[in-house]
């Protein structure tokens, strides 16, 4: 597919902001739109890990059947990429912890705590920790 | 015809909102009791019924609290609205939907898209709680407000009980209201408890 003219320079612009503008659309709660979107981002750059741990977390968040190996396979995926948000293992924990792999949680968690010490939902997140670890 | 034109005008106002003060013991959709130590306004729309007591100390488009008590699995947190008309394909959108045994981190995610739908929410502290009684969560946001620009903070309880959801959101402008009546939307959902 031919790179449209200006698309880089486009990028670079859009850079700081883009990741805001993808948590803005997980949190509509409009999970079939997001999916479409962010499927259709996904087949211009399947690895762009930003778009892998949105739709994994929006996988996460509509929990239908099926929904939470479809949600582990992007945030694995997400996570394995370079330079994931921090956000990630977050979602990949709470979709380990809800899987009981008790463990892989654990080391999700505390890699987001490592990446984000004062992230909003530390404390939830400590708590979390305290059980899968007692 | 003036006088019809004005008893009818008349009889549209009584059917619209109507505010009424609460104060002392309350009880939230007969299921949760609250001790009001300093009275409230209590706003009741009759034509839209939503499933949370709706209360403020300035007027709506400033501060609310509101207390939702026994919201059962499978119901959303809002009101759907009724649809007059509907394009051939188009799908109702989805409401934030309350489902038995939600972990703490997804009933946040609730009451994050709740607030979406009015503007940009972001989820600025998530902390375990009790609420009535119950094991829950405590979160604050803030909402910059896309109806007037204005920012407000807000905090919310949530919690589980027999599988049915007990909730509060206090939400204010960030200058000065929220500061100022916080402690009194915290002074009533301290209070709370499930009846029975």
């Amino acid at each position: 597919m031919p790179v449209p003219v200006g698309e880089a320079e486009f990028q670079r612009v859009i850079a700081p902001l883009r990741f805001g503008w993808i948590q803005d659309e997980i949190k509509r709660g409009q999970y079939e739109e997001s999916l479409v979107l962010f499927d259709r981002l996904l087949a211009r750059k399947p690895a762009d890990p930003e778009v892998l741990y949105a739709r994994g977390e929006v996988y996460r968040l509509r929990g239908d059947k099926d929904d939470l190996p479809r949600a582990l396979d992007d945030l694995s995926r997400a996570a394995g990429a370079q330079k994931p948000p921090a956000e990630t293992f977050r979602s990949l924990g709470l979709v380990q912890r809800q899987l009981g792999n008790a463990q892989a949680a654990a080391e999700a968690f505390d890699r987001y705590l490592a990446l984000d010490p004062h992230a909003p939902d530390a404390g939830l997140l400590r708590s979390y920790l305290s059980d899968l670890k007692s | 015809m003036k006088r019809l034109f004005a008893l009818l005008l008349a009889a549209l106002l009584a059917a619209c909102t109507t505010i009424a003060k609460v104060e002392g013991d309350q009880v939230v959709n007969d299921k949760l009791v609250v001790k009001v130590p300093a009275a409230w306004n209590k706003v009741t729309d009759p034509w839209e019924h939503e499933p949370y007591d709706l209360w403020t100390q300035e007027g709506i488009p400033l501060d609310h609290l509101r207390l939702w008590a026994g919201v059962q699995s499978g119901q959303p947190l809002v009101a759907k609205p009724t649809v007059l008309f509907r394009a051939p394909g188009e799908k109702d959108p989805r409401y934030p939907t309350f489902v038995s045994g939600l972990p703490p981190d997804k009933l946040v995610s609730l009451f994050e898209a709740l607030y979406a739908n009015e503007g940009e929410v972001k989820i600025t502290r998530v902390d375990p709680t009790i609420f009535a009684g119950e094991k829950g969560v405590r979160f604050e946001l803030t909402l910059a407000r896309r109806a007037d620009d204005l920012v407000l903070n807000g905090v919310g309880w949530a919690a589980e009980h027999n599988h049915e959801l007990y909730a509060a959101t206090f939400a204010a402008p960030r200058l000065t209201f929220f500061s100022k009546l916080l402690p009194m939307a915290e002074a009533v959902v301290k209070t709370a408890h499930i009846k029975g």
